[in-house]
C-alpha cells in the first residue's frame, strides 16, 4: 500500500503527482510488473512516504503505454491473468532524461533551500 | 447496490466508463485485480477481511475521479482508431471516384471548367482531411508524452469528420449536376454503382464515428458515482 508508516510523514499527493510518470518508469526499470506490483514497488522504494491514491496509477500506466514508453500485455502471474507492463527503449531513454533533469533540479533547489551561503 | 466496498468501487467504474467495450472491460478488470491484490496484501498483514476490503478501497481514492482519467484514455483509443481509418478512407474514396471518371463510366465528354474546379476542390478537401486525421493521430500518440488532452484531440477528429462529410459530400453531390450530365448515366455501370454503395457505407460510418468521437471526447474532470453508462 502507498501509505506512510507510523512516524514517517506522507508526501503531498499533488506534489507527488507531478513526478508520477517518472517514478512509474523507474520501478519498471528492473523488471516487468503488474498494476499492484507497481504500487507495491512505489511503496517499498519510497519507504511508505508516498501518499497517493492507488487508483491514479492505472490511468497513468495507460497514458505511458499510449506514449510508447511502456508496453502492456496480459499474462499469467501466480496462476492469475494480469496486465503486465514492460519498459520500452523509448521509456528507458525518457527515464534517463528525467533522472538527469531531477538530479539537476534537486541540486539547484537543494543548494538554495539548504541555507548555505 | 452492493454493500461490499470493493464490488461497489468496481461497479462505479463499470457504470461510469463508456466507449470501446473490450478496452473498457480490460481497464475495469485490471483495476479489479489490483483491488483484490490489495485486499490480499492487507489480509496477509493480519487485518480482518472486512477491514482489509475497506482499507483497500480507501487507498484507491475517488472512483469517480479515476473513472474520468480512464475515460480520457478510452477517448484517446477510439480517436486514434477513427483518425487512422479516416486517413485511409478519405483519399481511398477519392481514388475510387477518380477510377469511375478514368474508366469513362461517369461522363462521355470532357468536364467543364466549373466541374473541374469543383472536382479539384473536393479532392483537395479530402486530402486535407486525411492530413488532419494523421495530425490528430500523431497528437494522440505523441501527445501522451507532452500532456496533450486526448479528449480535445478526439473531439477534433469528430468535428473534422463532420466537416469533411458536409463539404466533400456536398461538393460531390453538386458535381453530379453542375455539368448538366444526366445522373442516370453516372450510375449506369456496375463499377459506378459499387463505388456509390461504398461511398454511402463509408459516409454512414464517418457520421457514426464522428458522433462517437464528439461524445467520448467530452471527458468530465470527474464523474459522479451514480453516473449512468
Amino acid at each position: 500500500m502507498v501509505r506512510a508508516p507510523v512516524g514517517l510523514l506522507p508526501m503531498d499527493a499533488d506534489a507527488v503527482r507531478g513526478h508520477l510518470d517518472g517514478m512509474l518508469l523507474a520501478v519498471l526499470e528492473d523488471e516487468p510488473l503488474h498494476g499492484y506490483g507497481i504500487i507495491e514497488a512505489l511503496h517499498r522504494r519510497s519507504g511508505g512516504a508516498l501518499d497517493l491514491p492507488t487508483g491514479t496509477v492505472y490511468p497513468a500506466l495507460r497514458r505511458l503505454e499510449r506514449g510508447r514508453w511502456i508496453d502492456g500485455s496480459w499474462s499469467t502471474v501466480g496462476g492469475r491473468k494480469r496486465r503486465t507492463y514492460t519498459l520500452t527503449r523509448a521509456g528507458q531513454r525518457e527515464l534517463a532524461r528525467r533522472r538527469s533533469e531531477w538530479i539537476r533540479f534537486s541540486g539547484v533547489v537543494g543548494s538554495v533551500l539548504g541555507g548555505t551561503a | 447496490m452492493t454493500s461490499d466496498p470493493v464490488n461497489a468501487t468496481v461497479a462505479t467504474l463499470q457504470r461510469s466508463l463508456y466507449g470501446p467495450r473490450r478496452a473498457r472491460q480490460e481497464m475495469v478488470r485490471e483495476v479489479s485485480d489490483g483491488l483484490v491484490d490489495a485486499v490480499e496484501s492487507y489480509r496477509d498483514a493480519g487485518l480482518a477481511p472486512s477491514h482489509a476490503r475497506h482499507k483497500a478501497v480507501a487507498d484507491f481514492g475517488d472512483p469517480g475521479e479515476i473513472a474520468a482519467e480512464l475515460q480520457a484514455e478510452l477517448a484517446a483509443r477510439y480517436g486514434r482508431r477513427a483518425a487512422a481509418w479516416m486517413a485511409l478512407a478519405f483519399p481511398g474514396l477519392m481514388l475510387l471516384w477518380d477510377s469511375v471518371w478514368a474508366l469513362g463510366d461517369a461522363s462521355p465528354r470532357p468536364l467543364s471548367p466549373t466541374a473541374t474546379l469543383l472536382a479539384t476542390t473536393v479532392d483537395v478537401l479530402s486530402l486535407t482531411a486525411a492530413a488532419g486525421c494523421l495530425l490528430a493521430l500523431a497528437g494522440l500518440l505523441l501527445g501522451a508524452r507532452r500532456g496533450v488532452r486526448p479528449g480535445s484531440v478526439t473531439r477534433g477528429v469528430g468535428f473534422l469528420a463532420l466537416g469533411t462529410f458536409v463539404s466533400v459530400g456536398g461538393g460531390s453531390v453538386m458535381l453530379q449536376f453542375v455539368d448538366d450530365a444526366p445522373v442516370s448515366h453516372v450510375y449506369s455501370t456496375p463499377h459506378a454503382q459499387a463505388v456509390v454503395a461504398t461511398t454511402v457505407c463509408v459516409a454512414v460510418w464517418v457520421v457514426v464515428s464522428a458522433h462517437r468521437c464528439l461524445r467520448l471526447g467530452r471527458v468530465p474532470r470527474s464523474r459522479p458515482e451514480n453516473a449512468s453508462q
